[in-house]
């Protein structure tokens, strides 16, 4: 059971009761048929980040319209990519003449809207992009990075973006940075039920690439660095950044603990470590287990990575 | 015979296809869960029922407006993939129509045509795939050979909805190779891509109106 009277309304409702828990830091973009929320004080003369993607339970995404990551989110309804034309009013209402990066996961839906949305603000004369996290290794098998879906390595991207663009660096220039982000990071998602592991189920239903009787929680996190390491050759001299996001059934403590074992798995392969966090705000997981994400750093992209503390979680 | 398309007539027909596709909903969701993200059903279910309430509450003078608008509407509403993928359908061949009341086969036969150009080129698909397109393709050839043939419209629509009929049947023995889908791999194979089945709906409903319309 969810606590709403009715689905249909639980978007547009907690928007509201989260502008009312924020007073004076958001306001809604007018739409009946999509959810716009940007900060209303954004200082001037700066690329936009507008983070976006399909509707869920979790702080992804309004949570993620804050100081160090998004200056507005858009989601569309449950599962659902959010309209063009949302993105584009979202867009309108923050834009400052230094263009708009829109960030989103790498599906069809998001990347159709999204496409529609840069082609709308350009015949505005607004300069406008878009980069599509596909860091899931475990999707689309076999193929190329960019057909890859996302994870919540999207929020190591809207770091990086809000990092550039407070530095003043222009459109192209944050985009570059976002998409070098993307090309370096790799993260897996590992449920853990019945004393077996699922390695890269997708949140539609899809199977997970490969299954393995549980052991221990060290060793899934050894066996998750060694799978993501293994695409990360070409950058084997460069630092590791972690990111972990424990699926919803994991508690704050065993949260930890999972870190502190990836940190010391990444430390045993002669790897440094640039940063880490932990967060559960990409909550399409359900159950116990988690995703781990990591991020080869080199001295360009170390100056746009480091935690960021939003409300109520660290990217 | 019906060798000029009114507006209001077309008006009905995209009317009766709204009607359709909002009351296939839960077809829609039952096939799109069990081999995409779901949300393909409901998606459709709330662009057309924004369709059906803008065609209940205004009368169109002229064709091309009446097409421009419902797929803006498509686009505004429906979110997902599915509202750009719609939407482009109706959206993509506007400029093939007249500023006029009327329509004839030629004219409108090249209206789904583009439309269709128009969703390849967005969606970055082709027919094969096991997409909309797979209903969506063979139902505009169908209509250009018919337009070529006969003036009739009735004809026209007739060929569109069996050519679309024909093709979801066929994408049942495809394997998926593009969106969510593909993810599925073997286990779309017996199943109707959804959109091919939403595009059936649509050149289904359209042909029975119009059909209706002169019995």
């Amino acid at each position: 059971m969810r606590m709403w009277d009715l689905k249909d309304n639980a978007h547009a409702e907690a928007i509201e009761g989260y502008i009312r828990a924020n007073k004076g830091y958001y306001e809604r973009v007018p739409s009946e048929h999509g959810y716009g929320l940007y900060r209303t004080v954004l200082p001037n003369d700066r690329v936009r980040i507008i983070i976006n993607g399909g509707g869920g339970y979790g702080p992804m995404w309004s949570g993620f319209a804050d100081e160090g990551l998004a200056d507005a989110m858009v989601h569309g309804s449950f599962d659902c990519a959010p309209n063009a034309f949302v993105l584009y009013e979202t867009a309108k209402k923050i834009e400052a003449g230094r263009g708009v990066l829109f960030l989103a996961n790498n599906f069809m839906g998001d990347y159709l809207n999204n496409d529609m949305a840069i082609e709308l603000l350009e015949r505005d004369g607004i300069k406008a992009s878009a980069c599509y996290a596909s860091d899931d290794v475990c999707s689309y098998r076999g193929e190329e990075k960019d057909k890859r879906g996302g994870l919540h390595g999207i929020g190591q991207l809207c770091k990086i973006g809000a990092k550039a663009a407070k530095n003043g660096l222009n459109l192209c220039e944050v985009t570059r940075l976002v998409e070098k982000g993307n090309a370096r990071m790799r993260s897996i998602s590992l449920g853990i039920r019945n004393a077996m592991c699922f390695w890269g189920e997708g949140f539609s239903g899809e199977e997970a690439a490969f299954r393995e009787h549980f052991t221990n929680v060290s060793q899934t996190v050894e066996r998750c660095c060694d799978i993501l390491l293994g695409e990360m050759s070409e950058w084997d001299r460069d630092d590791i950044y972690i990111s972990l996001n424990p699926f919803s059934g994991v508690s704050y403590t065993e949260s930890y603990v999972i870190l502190k074992y990836a940190v010391a798995a990444i430390e045993k392969r002669h790897r440094k470590i640039w940063g880490c966090a932990c967060g559960n705000y990409f909550d399409v997981f359900q159950g116990s287990g988690y995703i781990l994400s990591l991020l080869a750093c080199d001295a360009e992209l170390k100056e746009y990575v480091a935690p960021v503390r939003a409300c109520g979680f660290v990217v | 015979m019906i060798d000029k398309l009114e507006v209001g007539l077309f008006q009905d027909m995209f009317l009766s296809a709204a009607e359709n596709i909002i009351s296939q909903e839960p077809y829609l969701t039952e096939i799109d869960s069990a081999i995409g993200d779901g949300d393909h059903g409901l998606g459709m279910k709330r662009g057309f029922q924004s369709v059906e309430k803008l065609l209940r509450n205004k009368q169109y003078a002229y064709i091309d407006e009446l097409c421009y608008e419902i797929s803006v509407e498509l686009i505004k509403t429906m979110g997902g993939a599915s509202g750009i993928i719609f939407g482009s359908m109706f959206l993509g061949g506007v400029d093939c129509l007249p500023h006029s009341q009327y329509a004839d086969a030629k004219q409108i036969s090249q209206y789904f045509w583009m439309g269709e150009q128009s969703v390849e080129k967005r969606g970055k698909a082709q027919p094969g795939q096991k997409t909309m397109l797979d209903a969506l393709s063979p139902a505009c050839v169908q209509m250009e050979l018919a337009a070529k043939g006969s003036a009739d419209l009735i004809e026209v629509f007739r060929a569109g909805y069996q050519g679309a009929l024909h093709g979801m049947e066929a994408c049942r023995g495809m394997v998926s190779k593009t969106g969510r889908s593909r993810n599925f791999e073997e286990k779309t194979l017996g199943l109707p891509d959804p959109g091919a089945v939403s595009t059936t709906f649509i050149f289904e409903a359209f042909y029975h109106r119009i059909y209706e319309n002169v019995r």
